[in-house]
């Protein structure tokens, strides 16, 4: 018996790396050597490879979503309140639920709020206060306001987040224009990138690609080390690239993919590992999405045309892609979310939608990744948070 | 080996005989290997053991012999379908009892889908469990000293050792 106990020891990391993130919080207080193997980086790797790409078809599919309500709730009475929720689909029986991250906004008005991530179980979210959370850690940070320099705005921004492995650092950048407030004066642009290691903006001193910025799909990419915009210049559509890692900017000429900016839109996407970007028309009730791969990463000439995806009728927009599932999630003409297969074609509609085209839809991942050190005073940099099924869900009473 | 063989005997940790077919063998890395050495000509009486006890045996012999077919020819979506609905009917067991056992010894002969789907049933079954039930299956005992638990606590609002 003590020696078949021994051979279990040997395969407990390989089962608990099967665990979603709430077991093994719990399970981290049955022994010191649990204890030790879940807060332990190799685990935290592994957990995140293995949970995050078993298949079971039978799984909910669950993503992280946002959307801008009128909530009719609170002591202001009605007021626009932004959304994130942990929305869950069950693809057999076709329900929906939807759990609210009660976080600091829903305390709070909002007007805009974007979701950034994935990246390894992190999420950006950018509103008025900006915060970095690990949804399944129930752990959050609010960021520092990036410092302007003094007596300026800035009209526009583009943000960003990735990873940089070099230094096992979570990064946010923000490129911004500066305008002086007595005169009205514009200023160069800036270039300011949080770290989540030292929690502090810094100013880095670079020379911007002179294009502009379509800041429009909110669909992520982040791939390779980089993160991307859909952006243009005189001579068309291109992609711009900031590298995490070394802090560059690159810019990428994406072909002649679509005949004219006002009948069709682009974004950059992620798919398979690759930088993608998707084309569809504007207008119309039954769309089709081209899907453009970036076969060779940083080579111009290996953009390949991968597949027509649809028609799919009443879509409007698209979301993201849902690749373990093999799903493309779509925004349909009633701002719901819609989940097309791209295999069997099939579509699936869901109950959840978003209003003044504030839908948001980003897959979910969990991940043990903490953002306090253990030794530390846990007040001083993360808080938890919790979750409730959200009242305004119609779907949630069922 | 002679290409005659089509099954072989092997002995379990109790030294009791079983019987498997070469190709449900060759799911196994360790037995594949003993496949190829000259034991198993036809004029040799060894047999080999496994250490693997007969209980468990008999259960990893069965899921040999039921993937087989399809791990050496590949197989259609609908035979793919009725292995997984087949598997999860196999998987239906005790988890000290027999469950740990299966995957010690899925760990032990290299057969890696057995591995996989023996570590995502104990997942599934230890999910919703407490921490005193998993102490319980895993035979641990709480090795935190009270005031390691009072410091977690502090850490980890909510958390509990029972």
């Amino acid at each position: 018996m003590a020696q078949n106990l021994d051979r279990l020891k040997d395969v407990v990391p390989d089962i608990l790396s099967r665990l979603p993130v709430k077991s093994l919080r719990r399970f981290a207080c049955v022994n010191k050597s649990w204890y030790n193997l879940i807060k332990s980086p190799d685990f935290i790797s592994k957990h995140l490879h293995t949970f995050n790409n078993r298949k079971n078809s039978a799984d909910p599919l669950n993503l992280l979503v946002n959307r801008i309500r009128r909530a009719t709730f609170g002591p202001s009475g009605l007021n626009r309140k932004a959304f994130v929720s942990l929305l869950s689909f069950n693809p057999i029986n076709k329900s929906t639920s939807l759990n609210l991250l009660d976080l600091i906004y829903n305390h709070n008005e909002v007007y805009h709020l974007e979701i950034f991530g994935p990246c390894n179980g992190l999420y950006y979210l950018h509103s008025i206060t900006n915060l970095i959370v690990n949804p399944s850690m129930r752990e959050f940070i609010v960021l520092p306001d990036s410092p302007a320099p003094p007596d300026t705005h800035f009209l526009q921004h583009y943000m960003g987040f990735g990873f940089d492995p070099n230094t096992n650092d979570y990064k946010v950048i923000t490129i911004m224009d500066t305008w002086l407030d007595e005169t009205d004066e514009q200023l160069p642009w800036r270039l300011e990138i949080y770290s989540l290691n030292s929690h502090c903006w810094r100013n880095v001193d670079c020379t911007l690609p002179s294009v502009s910025i379509w800041n429009w799909s909110w669909i992520d990419a982040f791939v390779h080390g980089a993160f991307h915009w859909w952006a243009y210049d005189a001579a068309g559509d291109m992609v711009l690239a900031f590298d995490m890692q070394n802090e560059k900017f690159q810019t990428f000429r994406v072909p002649n993919v679509r005949s004219s900016a006002e009948e069709y839109a682009g974004t950059v996407a992620k798919f398979r590992e690759s930088l993608a970007v998707i084309i569809y028309p504007r207008m119309g009730t039954e769309k089709c999405f081209d899907l453009w791969v970036m076969e060779d990463y940083s080579n111009e000439a290996s953009w390949t045309k991968h597949s027509i995806i649809g028609p799919i009728v009443g879509a409007r927009r698209p979301l993201g892609f849902l690749e373990e599932n093999n799903l493309f999630v779509v925004e349909d003409n009633i701002e719901r979310m819609v989940f097309y297969d791209l295999q069997t074609e099939e579509i699936m509609r869901t109950e959840f939608h978003g209003e003044e085209d504030s839908l948001q839809a980003v897959v979910y991942m969990e991940s043990l990744i903490s953002l306090r050190k253990d030794n530390e005073n846990p007040q001083a940099r993360a808080s938890f948070f919790g979750m409730v099924p959200d009242p305004l869900f119609e779907g949630n009473s069922g | 080996m002679s290409s005659s063989v089509e099954a072989i005997t092997v002995l379990s940790s109790d030294g009791d005989e079983f019987k498997i077919t070469v190709s449900a063998a060759k799911l196994s890395k360790p037995l594949n290997w003993m496949l190829e050495d000259v034991c198993f000509s036809d004029d040799c009486d060894e047999v080999p053991t496994i250490e693997v006890n007969s209980k468990t045996l008999v259960k990893v012999i069965e899921y040999c012999e039921k993937h087989a077919p399809r791990a050496n020819s590949g197989a259609s979506d609908s035979d793919a379908e009725e292995l997984k609905k087949w598997d999860i009917e196999f998987m239906k067991m005790d988890v000290k009892d027999i469950l740990f056992h299966i995957l010690m010894a899925a760990n032990y002969l290299h057969m890696e889908g057995l591995y996989d789907l023996a570590c995502q049933t104990a997942a599934d079954l230890m999910k919703g469990m407490t921490v005193s039930q998993i102490r319980k299956i895993f035979h641990i005992k709480n090795d935190f000293s009270s005031e390691e638990q009072e410091q977690l606590r502090r850490q980890h609002p909510g958390c509990s050792f029972d």
